[in-house]
């Protein structure tokens, strides 16, 4: 489809975007803007972690100290509430995975009736505001006795999940030629082999960036957790959310930092799959 | 469809009925889950909301069904400041992701030079960050005796002149966009992918300027894909807790943060159940395009 | 104690309290159940040789029993302690509902001797808790009275704590002596007083409470059952505290929790606030906040309160329970309380305490008022966030 362009007048108030030089100079102070906005919040937990002593109006601490991180470090709630956190994403990934991939390929492949409705009723989650949801939650979770369990928790953190996973691996099954799994099924696969044969290999861009976001909220979830998980399951941003009304800034800072670092590294790790083409597959050229 | 060569091509209506069999039974684990652990939930809130508690003066309680509940959060001056605030939060904050989110993906897509490819590195940093940490971040950057204060008055700014961040509207929506930009960048980008090299091609062979086409080919082009960010941006940030929490106002408050205040510390789970629900038609606008959305682009 | 956690415990209670309004009640040990003596009860024989003790709380109250009461009570009486804790007071309901059961069954003997949990449960209706005098506990005689009415007699207040008045004596030479004193101080310093948002801490609650005192009648609260139309006076009480908040931190900034107000008063934010006698003790003790602090209660004083420990009503060992709370209430005991890790205020009266124990809470050891909380607490909560939060 041409657009259509209109005449052209002499001066423009946009005659700056085409010139190459200062569309250069732009693009450089919004770079350096966005890594300021982006990073230098960072930066200041980082250095409020090893402030030994940081009053206003200095604006870097007088005093450096590793006296906060090995109070953090020697704290055995610490090393479990972390162990916690990266040990249930995974299960919670997975579980969301083995059930939200089928229903994403039910979704994109087969007659589901009232697929629309269905859908849209999996959208729920995110449209009904979580906490009111989590203290429902707690209630039933009383009268069923899922209160302060592990599994109470897996549960509740794929409330989270469970969207992303649907809604992503349907795009991108749908998004995955039909042809290629019917050619397979021709040739004599049965529909089991066919799926993990054909489809699965080409969907795995987009079910590794649903697995990633998956997994990214439940480090995340701290409100849910806060209501069902304790006393006995206590993860990191819980910690962190008591902390932070506790008054020792620098060890909410040291808490914080231990809690980015792991997800930081998998950044490093998941750098190749966050290229917009992955994510266009996986979001099925949205 | 593909041309079917072998015997199955007979069996094809029972195919379909196996198909829709199977369809049910792939679906029916998630949909079990969520029918207990939303549902359920969702259910029990509306029915919550119609319940009204009276109190008399000695401190009785009676219950009885009504719509009083909504009539307050109507009326009273806190609910329904409250109920503005949650609104006029989420459509900033959408608003302010959406452009500079749209810029980064620009830059993406057309963009060579190392600016660009930068901008590629450091914008999904935020999603690695859980919301805790980033508000507090926020918090130690931006309050008065903070970070940013502290270099603007090393520069001369004199003290008690920066602005109400933390603890304002301000803080709130700018903490949401740190937090949102990733994923709004992210579908942009992808958005902007199929738009083809050589519509723009043809697009300058005509004499157009960046800006032209911009206006008129890129961003009506990438409006059904981009809309559709925007309005889950918007779910998440409307129904927000912990960010409004750590950030906003005394008051008004978000009605996240007001839901569990009227929860836990004044007792009136009747009332907290009904923002719950306000928050949800709010939502329930939004969520309906989504999936109106995506529909469309199925029929494609 | 249950302000240190401000939003989880109201959530639990609140969740119990609506589930019991939805009609089901969670099963009795549906939370964690902790073990229970297993023996069986020793039959009430002239002297008790055993004596089981619930308690909840933070780590310090557990430390407070097994580490220091319990070993000198076992050396000084013979008398075995079996220790039952909840860590942070979850699963009170469940303890409550387990004692009711067995009331409820007619059984004569019951499992649990003494309890240590939430004030409320002492003086609910289902009747539970022995009413003791000073016949059975001598000590009780060095309590004060009024801490001993707000439970009807039905459990013993052993510890306390109060909210005091923080400041850095640096920069304030002369703390306010009065409310009002106080009042005048912040309008003449503006930006240097903040009291936290009282939905988050009870530091916070304790300011808004002095002002309704000020403005409503202190004995209606303590000594007559809820009554709405008590909060009629409040409007003036709320106006005031509206009128103030431009003098206050950053025109108005509330802080959320205790520990907000000690934050602000840490980096020299603030030059005073409101805070809790042993959160801000404990701080000093550990350094977190620097020696120039200084604690000091007003006149009248803010609001406190004491953590109780009931005999139940049909107890297997009471006399044993009996002992041990006497034992409690021992000024060596108490010491203890004062001026360990848990900076408490003692239960019996400040002037039976030693002199050491007295230093610690120099300025503060004075009594302090009482407020009832329930259905007040919750209205004073919401309408300051009406009237008063901008």
């Amino acid at each position: 489809m041409a657009a259509q362009v209109p005449a052209l007048p002499a001066i423009r108030l946009t005659w700056w975007i085409d010139d190459a030089r200062i569309r250069r100079m732009l693009l450089r102070l919004f770079a350096a803007a966005l890594a300021v906005f982006i990073g230098i919040p960072l930066l200041t937990l980082v250095l409020w972690s090893f402030a030994g002593e940081w009053f206003w109006p200095n604006l870097i601490p007088t005093q450096w100290s590793l006296r906060w991180w090995q109070e953090v470090l020697e704290n055995p709630r610490v090393t479990n509430a972390m162990f916690l956190s990266f040990t249930i994403a995974p299960v919670v990934t997975l579980l969301t995975a083995l059930v939200a991939i089928p229903a994403g390929y039910a979704f994109a492949r087969l007659d589901v009736p009232f697929r629309r409705t269905l859908l849209l009723l999996f959208l729920i989650p995110n449209a009904f505001p979580r906490i009111g949801l989590y203290v429902s939650l707690a209630v039933l979770y009383y009268q069923i006795g899922l209160i302060d369990t592990y599994w109470g928790i897996v549960f509740l953190h794929m409330i989270g999940t469970m969207v992303y996973m649907t809604w992503i691996t349907t795009a991108t099954f749908r998004s995955i030629d039909p042809h290629l799994e019917e050619a397979a099924r021709d040739a004599g696969a049965s529909p089991l082999r066919a799926f993990f044969s054909v489809v699965l290999p080409l969907a795995m861009p987009g079910i590794i960036v649903a697995s990633l976001f998956s997994f990214l909220a439940s480090v995340d979830e701290a409100q849910g957790t806060l209501i069902v998980g304790t006393p006995h399951y206590i993860t990191m941003p819980v910690l962190l959310y008591t902390l932070i009304s506790s008054f020792q800034r620098p060890v909410a800072a040291v808490f914080s930092v231990l809690l980015a670092l792991p997800s930081l590294l998998l950044l490093i790790v998941a750098q190749r799959y966050l290229h917009s083409e992955y994510v266009a597959a996986g979001l099925g050229r949205v | 469809m593909a041309v079917v060569t072998s015997a199955r091509a007979v069996g094809r209506p029972r195919r379909r009925d196996r198909s829709r069999v199977a369809g049910v039974l792939l679906v029916l684990p998630s949909l079990l889950y969520l029918t207990v652990f939303v549902f359920i939930p969702v259910i029990k809130a509306f029915a919550t909301s119609f319940t009204v508690r009276d109190r008399d003066d000695a401190g009785n309680y009676t219950y009885r069904v009504g719509l009083d509940n909504y009539n307050q959060l109507i009326a009273s001056d806190t609910l329904r400041s409250n109920v503005i605030f949650t609104v006029f939060i989420a459509v900033a904050s959408v608003a302010i992701v959406f452009v500079i989110a749209y810029v980064i993906a620009l830059a993406l897509r057309f963009g060579r030079g190392p600016s660009a490819r930068f901008l590629g590195r450091i914008y999904i940093v935020p999603l690695f960050i859980p919301s805790v940490i980033a508000s507090y971040a926020m918090i130690t950057f931006l309050a008065n005796h903070g970070f940013v204060d502290g270099i603007l008055q090393a520069i001369g700014l004199p003290d008690g002149a920066f602005p109400k961040i933390v603890f304002d509207w301000k803080g709130i929506v700018i903490t949401q966009v740190w937090l949102s930009l990733p994923f709004m960048t992210v579908l942009l980008s992808s958005v902007l992918l199929e738009i083809s090299d050589s519509l723009i091609e043809s697009a300058r062979d005509v004499g157009a300027s960046s800006w032209q086409i911009f206006r008129h080919i890129v961003l009506p082009l990438s409006a059904p894909g981009a809309l559709i960010g925007v309005t889950f941006i918007f779910l998440g940030v409307i129904g927000g807790f912990t960010v409004p929490y750590l950030l906003g106002p005394n008051a008004p408050q978000m009605l996240g943060v007001s839901m569990v205040y009227y929860m836990t510390n004044y007792f009136e789970p009747y009332i907290a159940s009904t923002q719950a629900v306000a928050i949800f038609l709010l939502s329930l606008v939004a969520a309906v395009y989504y999936v109106r959305q995506q529909f469309k682009r199925e029929i494609r | 104690m249950k302000r240190w956690l401000r939003p989880i415990t109201p959530i639990i209670a609140a969740l119990f309290i609506v589930t019991a309004c939805g009609g089901s009640t969670p099963s009795a040990g549906g939370s964690a159940a902790p073990s229970a003596a297993g023996s069986a009860a020793t039959s009430a024989a002239p002297e008790d040789k055993e004596l089981v003790f619930y308690s909840g709380g933070d780590t310090n109250v557990q430390d407070l029993h097994t580490k220091q009461i319990i070993p000198a009570f076992e050396k000084a009486t013979g008398i075995k302690v079996t220790f039952t804790f909840l860590e942070h007071g979850t699963g009170a309901q469940g303890i409550y509902d387990r004692i009711k059961a067995q009331k409820d069954t007619g059984k004569a003997q019951w499992d649990i001797d003494l309890w240590e949990s939430d004030t409320g449960y002492y003086t609910r209706p289902d009747d539970l808790f022995l009413q003791v005098g000073a016949s059975d506990i001598p000590n009780l005689a060095k309590v004060p009275k009024p801490t001993l009415d707000f439970v009807q007699n039905k459990a013993i207040p052993y510890r306390g704590s109060s909210v005091v008045l923080a400041y850095n004596s640096d920069k304030v030479t002369n703390p306010p002596q009065t409310y009002d004193d106080l009042l005048a101080w912040i309008k003449a310093n503006p930006g240097k007083f903040a009291y936290n948002e009282p939905s988050t801490g009870g530091s916070g609650d304790a300011f808004v409470i002095s002002m309704i005192y000020k403005y409503s009648d202190y004995q209606k609260y303590v000594t007559q059952p809820f009554s709405a139309a008590n909060e009629k006076d409040w409007d003036a009480a709320f106006a005031a505290l509206k009128a103030l908040a431009p003098s206050l931190y950053s025109k108005g900034v509330y802080p959320k929790g205790n520990a907000g107000t000690l934050d602000l008063l840490n980096r020299g934010e603030i030059w005073m606030g409101s805070v809790w006698s042993d959160q801000s003790t404990q701080a000093l003790a550990a350094g977190q906040l620097p020696k120039s602090v200084k604690i000091t209660q007003i006149n009248p004083a803010f609001n406190g309160g004491a953590a109780y420990i009931g005999i139940t009503k049909n107890a297997t060992h009471k006399q044993a329970a009996m002992k041990y709370l006497n034992f409690l209430l021992e000024p060596a005991q108490q010491s203890l309380i004062v001026t360990g890790a848990m900076s408490g205020y003692p239960g019996i009266d400040w002037q039976y305490m030693p002199s050491d124990a007295r230093t610690r809470f120099s300025g503060a050891d004075k009594e302090y008022r009482l407020w009832p909380g329930g259905t007040y607490g919750q209205d004073m909560q919401r309408l300051w966030h009406e009237k008063v939060a901008q």
